[in-house]
This record gives C-alpha cells, structure tokens and sequence, in this order.
C-alpha cells in the first residue's frame, strides 16, 4: 500500500532526532514532526551572544513574567533569562497534578525539544541496572542486557562526541570517549582524598555530550557553560548540532514544524497504525499523513498522553494498551542537594573557564550484595568553584575595601547532588484529564510521588555526603535528605514500560508494541526502572537500534 | 567643607531612634518623593563601591520595581533611604565623596549588627545585594572591574589565584551558586 511515508517520527529531541537519522541514513523517506517552532542551528540562539548588560533584566529574570508564565519551568535549572526562549510558557501549557504529587514537567516544545537545554551527563546502564527489577522485584524484568546494548551505546557515543576517562567500573561500563575534561584543583583534592579512604568509591570527571576535539564540522567546546542558549559552534549534542543535519544530508527527510500530533489511527483489518491526524499549533489546521512505520519520541508522557487519546474500538483504553499498564510506572530519579560546603585549603589555587560538566562519583552501594535497608542505588554529581561578588552582599564592608576585595575570588565550595534511583511503581502514573488544552487535547494529569526506598538512599546520601566532605576542611552551609518533587531531575520516564510479556508491558525488547507492531516508541516512556543515571543516552541507543530494526522490517515488507 | 566627624555616640542614638520610628513615618516623604528616593539610590550604591552610581542602579530600580525585580520592593527602598537620610550630616544631596562613604559605612554596620531592627536588615541585605547585582551586570562593574570572556575558549582547571584576578564575571557556576 502506498504511504505518504515510509516512516514517521513524531518528536525533534534527543531521541527523536537519532531516529530521523537513523532511519533516514537506512533509506527511509521520513516526516519528521515538531509540534513546536522551528529553531535554525545558529542563527536560531537569538541570546547566545548577549552579555548581561544586554538583556532586559541584566540577566536577573523579571519575576512578575516567571511567575506569570514560567512557574513550573523557572524552579528548573538551565532556566535563566537568556534561555526562556527554550522553554514553554506554562501559562500556555498546562497540566495537572495532585497536590501530593506537585510534579514539576519541565518541557521545550521547539525543534530540538529539550536536545537544547539537556544536562548533557551521558553514562551507560550497566548490568546491574538491566537486572535490578528482576532481582529485587520492583517492576518487570527488562528482556534485554547489556550486552544487547553496547555495540549501540558505542554507535551513539561515536557519532555525538562524548568526553569522558575510562575507569573500568563495572557498575558504571565505560564508552568511547574523547579526551575528557579535567577536575578543578578542589575537586582533585577530594577526589585524591577519597581515593585514599576509601575502597569502594571514587571521584571522577563526569561524561558529557561537549566535544573536547572538533568533529564532523562542529568546532570543540569554548568552555562559555551557556549551553542551555544554543551553541553555534555545535560544540555540544543537540538535534540542531548532529542528527538532524545527517538526517538532512540523506536528502530523504521532510520536517514540519508547529505540527501537533492528535492521535494515531489505528487499521483494525491489518492491525497496523496508518496515519497519524495532526493540528497545526498556529492555524489549527487539520492535516493527516499516512505511513509504514511509527516512531513516538514525543519525551515520555506526551509519547504515553498520544497514545492514550488514540482510542478506538480496538483499544478502548489507549492505542496498543491491552496490557492496561499504558501510562503506569512513570519514574522520575530523587535528587537532592546532599551537601554544599565552604573549603578552606588551596586557597592560592583557581581555574579560568566554565567547565559545562561536573565530577560524578559513581554508585557504591548494593553493587555485589544488599547490604543496606534500602534497595539499590545512588550516584553523586558535583562540582567545585570559588564563590564571586555575591559574597559581599552578605557580610559587612562597604567603599573602596569592599570593591577591592571583590576583585578576588571568594572561598572555594563543593557541592553535591545525589541522584537516586526511582523504583518503578504502579500507583505512579499519568491519565487524561477532564479538561482540554487551546486545541481541544486533554491535560494530562501526572500523579507521581517518591516513596520510602528513595527517601532512605537519599538520607543515606547525605550522610554519606558529609562523611567525605570531612575528608576536606570544610563546613556545611547547607545538606538536605528530602527529595525534590517529580520531575526535578526532568529525567522523567516511563509510562509505555518494555517487557517480555505482552500482558504487562507495552513495547517489546525491540522497542516495537506489543499490540501495534508499527509503532516503536523510544523515548523515555519504553523505560522499565530507572537506575541512577542520566537517561538520555540509554534513549539513544534504544532508539538507534529499534530504528535499524524497523528500517529492516520495512525493506523486507514486514512492515 | 570641613569633613564630617566619624559616627559617634549622637549618630548611634539618633539610630536607635530611627529604629523605634514606625516604618510608614520613614517611608512616607520618600514613597511621595520617588525622584529623590532613587536618587539616593544612587548615593547609597556610590558609598558602597565607588563608582557604581555611574551604572545608575536607582533608575535601573526603578524601571523595574513593579517586577519585584531583584526582590526589591518600595518598602525597602524607603525605609534604607530613609535610614540613610537620618544618618547624613548635611542635605543627602550635598554630602561629600568622604561623608558618603562614611554614612553608608555606618548604615551598612547598623544594619548588620541589627541595630535598626531585623527588618531593616532583611531590608539592607536586599538592597545591597541589588546595587552589587546592578554594578557587576553592568559593562563597567563585569568587563572592566572584572573580567568578562564571552568565549573562554580553554578550561585551566588549576592555575595560581592571583591568575585569575580579577575572575571572570561571567564565571556560571559562581553566579548559580555563590
């Protein structure tokens, strides 16, 4: 049957862009859909370039439009005045949760997404993530391991440029790394510190999506940390910097821009999706493309929101949802703010640059056996600086003394973030709500709250926190053990879980539903656990990997 | 003009008075006089780093006070403008270059050490971290006080101090966290 497509993906980030590419590079002629603005690689960072006494509020924000617009996505890091651009009006985008849950959806509708504004922390799940479900009985065992996963971690890490050292932990696999980006002299110091105090940890640089050497045309980083602008130097991954000029370069990709996807239809007499019924955000327009295959990377509850409105005879609760687990087990990793310590040694000692990256110590706990109450595992990533003007706002001193001693840097400080892993619970989920957004789709309402197992690894972090910190001379100026609410860490996923069996889980070990088998979704909704690590790389490598499966399907005509 | 005493024990009283004032009788004349009220923000912001009047912190206040911006309120203003008033020898607008940096060093003090209440702590604390926030934005407070590298272009992760001084303005992680 003729199609308008061979393949349609419906999301621009960081998913979203692998698999344009990907399926494009295969030989598939792919719409590639955007339900936000188009943002041109460049020239699109309309504040890259401005210097604080350029932007309207000195780069201090206007309160009355964050409270007004940005409620939610203000309180998230990346947000600053120069970036709000990538970020959504909240005003505009609204959603529900409940007051026990407070979820915090931190989102970019634009081309690129949240490719745009991500932290950029790229590490690879090992074994001890693929198997945790199965061994301790929180969720489904994940059909896949990590040796399923590597040749595709080391296709993704290739292409995109990943600075990192090898360090061979088992708990935390090492890639194909550029020359990674060194530890300021405070963070060698503690790093050394615990190195000689400890047997089952370490500090190292954490691994980053910022090129250290040129590659592909992109020019290496200039160490500016304004990522979260947009860098015309591509010196970080986004969608704008990497996959989609490859997906371009095929000759094979249309993309549209201000598309919203409505549902999918779904084709009861061949049990295939085949279009998928679209609004134009601006115009309202209604259009509909047809195609062979399916890719949802629209991030992971718009992913499961979109499938849930696909209704139909067929599936009366959700497109490719006969496991009724559509929407269930959303998951979003704890975090909190161990500790933040001033450091009174090397005082003599500084750095020049912004580093856009950060130390990580890496999971120590639960590795061989359980040894603790709580189950699992947590990761620290932090970082070391020295303290600026701010300083002398809060002590006395006033006149020529003060500008002098403004002059200096202040006091060094270390803080520490612990990232810990979510479990996967049923209670934890995302539905439709009653009420419709301007386009007549409804809000999703996002219930997810962290229990007692997340509470206990990050109380556990923070003592842990402190116990090194001491390893330096310092003091705590501040250390807390509750975790943020969900949606933070905007590591959120889950929702359309990967599993073995179709009765509960709604995508295959391929990434391919269970119940549709045209539809691949690949963004973080496919998530069975968390771990403790950053995500977006693991979204990647799933989605190279379905992709050239489903390319395959569909030039052997299984699709 | 002969330059004014250091503050002494009168000046001191006169603080504790002020302290006791009600704050809407501070706040008044200042809320009915904007002009004047920003101006003294300029002179206040003189008296704590020489120069920043230049960055014209009151106007830059004012433009944006309906905002919040900074967490700076009318209040405020008022009541540091009237503190500062009460402690100048002479008509604020006449006041010496040395008078100046005496009077804000003394409100500066009184503030911190709460002897004009905590609020009006609270209130100085938020001033003065507006006015540093104004001058080290601005071009002369971030460039050429301090140092501003729109593209670094190297990361040296562990150089001597005094390399690094004065620091890059536009040093992210100080900014985010200090």
């Amino acid at each position: 049957m003729k199609t308008d497509f061979d393949a349609i993906v419906i999301g621009s980030g960081i998913s979203g862009g692998w698999a344009a590419k990907e399926l494009t590079e295969r030989g598939l002629r792919v719409l590639l859909l955007e339900r936000g603005r188009n943002i041109e690689h460049g020239s699109g960072y309309s504040n890259e370039m401005k210097a604080p006494w350029e932007m309207p509020f000195m780069g201090f924000n206007n309160p009355e439009l964050l409270q007004q617009d940005y409620a939610v996505q203000s309180k998230g890091m990346n947000f600053d005045e120069w970036s709000m651009p990538h970020f959504v009006k909240d005003s505009e985008h609204p959603y529900l949760t409940p007051e026990h849950s407070n979820f915090q959806w931190r989102r970019g509708y634009q081309l690129g997404g949240r490719s745009l504004t991500w932290g950029r922390q790229c590490y690879r799940w090992s074994d001890l993530d693929f198997a945790a479900n199965k061994k301790d009985g929180y969720g489904i065992d994940w059909p896949v391991r990590y040796q399923d996963l590597k040749p595709w971690y080391d296709h993704v890490e290739s292409f995109i440029g990943i600075n990192g050292t090898k360090e061979n932990l088992p708990q935390l696999p090492d890639g194909i790394f550029q020359p990674h980006m060194p530890l300021s002299a405070i963070e060698q110091l503690l790093a050394d510190r615990i190195a000689k105090n400890y047997q089952d940890r370490k500090l190292i640089p954490g691994r980053s999506a910022n090129l250290t050497q040129a590659k592909d045309g992109r020019a290496p980083c200039q160490y500016r940390y304004i990522c979260h602008r947009g860098c015309s130097f591509g010196a970080y991954f986004s969608t704008q910097s990497s996959t989609l000029p490859a997906a371009k370069a095929t000759g094979r990709l249309t993309l549209k821009t201000d598309v919203i996807v409505d549902t999918i239809d779904h084709d009861s007499a061949t049990g295939k999706a085949s279009h998928v019924n679209c609004i134009n955000s601006k115009t309202g327009q209604r259009t509909r493309f047809s195609a062979k295959l399916f890719f949802l990377n629209a991030s992971a509850f718009n992913s499961v929101g979109l499938l849930l409105r696909s209704r139909s005879e067929h599936f009366p609760n959700g497109l490719a949802n006969r496991s009724g687990t559509l929407g269930k087990y959303i998951m979003d990793h704890a975090h909190s703010l161990s500790m933040v310590a001033s450091v009174h040694e090397l005082e003599d000692r500084s750095y020049f640059g912004n580093r856009p990256s950060n130390f990580i110590i890496p999971r120590f706990t639960n590795l061989e056996k359980q040894q603790h109450d709580f189950v699992r595992g947590y990761s620290y990533q932090g970082v070391g600086f020295r303290t600026n003007w701010k300083r002398g706002a809060r002590s006395q001193g006033t006149g020529q003394a003060l500008k002098n001693a403004l002059t200096k840097q202040g006091e060094w400080r270390i803080l520490m973030v612990a990232f810990a892993e979510c479990l996967p619970q049923e209670y934890n989920r995302v539905t439709l709500a009653n009420k419709l957004d301007k386009w007549g789709l409804p809000l999703l309402n996002i219930d997810m709250r962290h229990g007692e197992n997340e509470e206990k690894l990050l109380r556990h972090a923070q003592t842990q926190a402190k116990k090194m910190l001491k390893l330096v001379n310092s003091n705590v100026l501040a250390s807390h053990n509750a975790p943020e609410p969900g949606g933070a860490a905007v590591h959120e996923m889950g929702g359309a879980r990967m599993g073995a069996n179709p009765n509960q889980s709604v995508v295959n070990g391929n990434n391919q539903c269970h119940d549709v088998n045209n539809i691949f979704i690949t963004d973080g909704a496919a998530m069975s656990s968390s771990a403790n690590q950053n995500p977006s790389l693991t979204y990647m490598a799933f989605t190279a990997r379905a992709a050239a499966l489903a390319a395959d399907m569909v030039k052997s005509g299984a699709l | 003009m002969p330059e004014p005493s250091p503050p002494t024990l009168p000046r001191r009283t006169l603080l504790t008075w002020a302290a006791m004032l009600p704050l809407a009788s501070l706040a008044s004349p200042e809320h009915s006089r904007p002009d004047v009220l920003f101006q003294r923000i300029d002179l206040i912001a003189e008296g704590l780093i020489p120069g920043a009047a230049s960055t014209s912190p009151g106007l830059q206040l004012q433009q944006r006070l309906s905002t919040g911006w900074l967490g700076v309120d009318l209040n405020a203003l008022a009541s540091i403008t009237a503190h500062f008033a009460h402690l100048t020898p002479s008509t604020p607008s006449d006041i010496t270059p040395n008078a100046l940096n005496e009077v804000v060093a003394e409100l500066d003090r009184a503030c911190f050490t709460e002897e004009l209440g905590t609020e009006a702590k609270q209130q100085w604390a938020t001033v003065k971290m507006a006015v540093l926030s104004i001058y080290f934005a601005s071009q002369q407070g971030a460039a050429q006080h301090l140092r501003y590298a729109a593209v670094p272009g190297r990361w040296l992760p562990d150089i001597p101090q005094q390399q690094a001084t004065p620091y890059l303005s536009n040093d992210w992680l100080a900014m985010w966290f200090s």
